[in-house]
């Protein structure tokens, strides 16, 4: 089966660098899922989430990104983001504090500000890595109890 | 001259000294590495945006693109990366000299040229820039104690938004290049308009440091892979325009952040070199007050043993 190598860079490390088989990306304009001999593509990305498949059956792993672009050509997809951070590392309630720390801040800022821009980027940013932390959590909860009735 | 006991007092205090400068010079080996190891860290980034923007630029001309185009120079605006802290030998004067033979350098090339303004990053440079007279337009000393691309976007917006609005024709970047822990080297760079070439010799500038072996292999890899891709036509969502929208701002921030990371480096190795010196200054100047010490001492005891026996004498004469 052909499958894609897939990197997760940021200017700080290398965040993600495997053989995956399908990812869903956060482009500008919606979704977009790469397949393996997809055409050569770039695009830009929006702050989100990005869902990669490592078998067509295989459970999705998550990771929230904040921002960036792709690069496919031959099956290799680079995809270069300001922040990466895969959903097991997210501590939820950390994440909720974050955001609301940026609400506030953004709350009191006025628009005329300089500063507005990079705090709506922030902003969402957060945004996004509490909805990841929160399925994160969900799908980890179904997870034990489906292993409980199991028992 | 100088009694015992103020020696005494002195050896102690040099002592003391001579444990924090030991102490201090340790503190900057560490965090020096971990500068360097960043500054390795952010390569493949480097390296990947590089590639994006030459796909791009094959879709679109670069030329036309207004952070791409060489205008007529005018007024430059000079962002200065210096320390906050000081005690790092000549790190912060060598800056300044830079900034200097630059200013003459564009003042000799640029027939044009009606003003000079600085951006200061560093607490140690806006103040020498103050002080010769310099207009600054905005000083950032806190990004220098901890660099992140998200505390350099303002930065990098405020420079792309007055080079937009034609306030300044030309950006440039003076910082300190780390090459070994020994030499550092200043160096002044382009950053606006930008240029692909620019950023290439960023990424070789990158390339000295010693490079973990899986980022050789990369290397190698990527290089027989370019001879191929250049054949392929790219799909560019949503457009080349859009896609060099969110690029150009990320090369921006990428080369502050690049030459910030380079600076803290060098400046914990020349504070490193400085206290090592001071170190051994102090180990010299003990060296110096113990023989004093021990001189005096001596010729104390030998006093007293001359009066006694002069005494001894007297009495049994």
């Amino acid at each position: 089966m052909k499958k894609i190598v897939f990197k997760i860079i940021t200017p700080e490390k290398i965040v993600f660098d495997d053989e995956v088989y399908q990812i869903t990306l956060p482009v500008r304009e919606g979704e977009v899922t790469v397949l393996p001999d997809h055409i050569p593509y770039i695009a830009g990305l929006k702050s989100g989430e990005v869902a990669i498949r490592k078998g067509p059956k295989d459970e999705e792993i998550r990771l929230s990104i904040s921002g960036g672009f792709i690069e496919f050509h031959d099956n290799v997809l680079l995809l270069l983001a300001d922040t990466a951070e895969k959903a097991v590392d997210l501590d939820l309630e950390r994440a909720e504090e974050a955001k609301q720390r940026a609400e506030k801040i953004m709350n009191e800022a006025s628009v005329s500000d300089e500063s507005y821009p990079t705090l709506v980027e922030m902003f969402d940013k957060e945004v996004t890595r509490v909805q990841l932390a929160r399925k994160h959590r969900t799908h980890h909860r179904q997870a034990i109890s489906t292993e409980d009735s199991a028992n | 001259m100088s009694s015992t006991k103020d020696l005494k007092q002195r050896i102690k205090g040099t002592k003391n000294t001579s444990k924090i400068t030991a102490a201090m010079e340790m503190i900057s080996a560490v965090k020096m590495r971990k500068a360097v190891a960043k500054v390795i860290a952010i390569r493949p980034y480097a390296e990947s945006a590089l590639q994006v923007l030459e796909k791009v630029s094959q879709a679109v001309k670069l030329e036309n693109i207004a952070i791409f185009k060489t205008r007529t120079v005018k007024n430059v605006l000079i962002v200065v990366v210096t320390s906050n802290r000081g005690l790092c030998g000549s790190f912060n004067t060598q800056i300044i000299k830079e900034v200097r033979s630059q200013i003459e350098k564009l003042e000799a090339k640029n027939a044009e040229l009606n003003n000079i303004e600085f951006l200061s990053i560093g607490k140690k440079g806006d103040k020498m820039l103050r002080r010769f007279g310099k207009k600054i337009v905005a000083s950032y000393p806190d990004i220098v104690s901890e660099p992140s691309m998200e505390a350099i976007s303002s930065v990098s917006r405020l420079l792309r938004d007055e080079f937009d609005a034609e306030k300044y024709d030309k950006v440039v970047l003076v910082y300190t290049d780390y090459i070994s822990p020994m030499v550092q080297k200043t160096r002044s760079r382009r950053i606006l308009p930008l240029s692909y070439g620019a950023v290439e010799d960023e990424l070789d500038e990158m390339d000295k440091h010693p490079q973990p072996s899986y980022i050789n292999e990369e290397i190698k890899t990527e290089k027989l892979e370019k001879v191929k891709k250049l054949e392929s036509e790219y799909t560019i969502e949503p457009s080349p325009e859009q896609v060099l929208r969110t690029l150009v701002p990320r090369l921006l921030r990428m080369q502050l952040y690049h030459a910030l990371l380079e600076s803290n480096a060098s400046q914990e190795a020349a504070r490193m070199l400085a206290m090592r010196n001071a170190t051994e200054a102090a180990k010299d100047m003990i060296g110096e007050f113990t023989l004093a010490y021990n001189q005096l001492r001596q010729a104390k005891v030998t006093q007293e043993i001359a009066e006694l026996s002069a005494g001894m004498a007297a009495v049994e004469g």
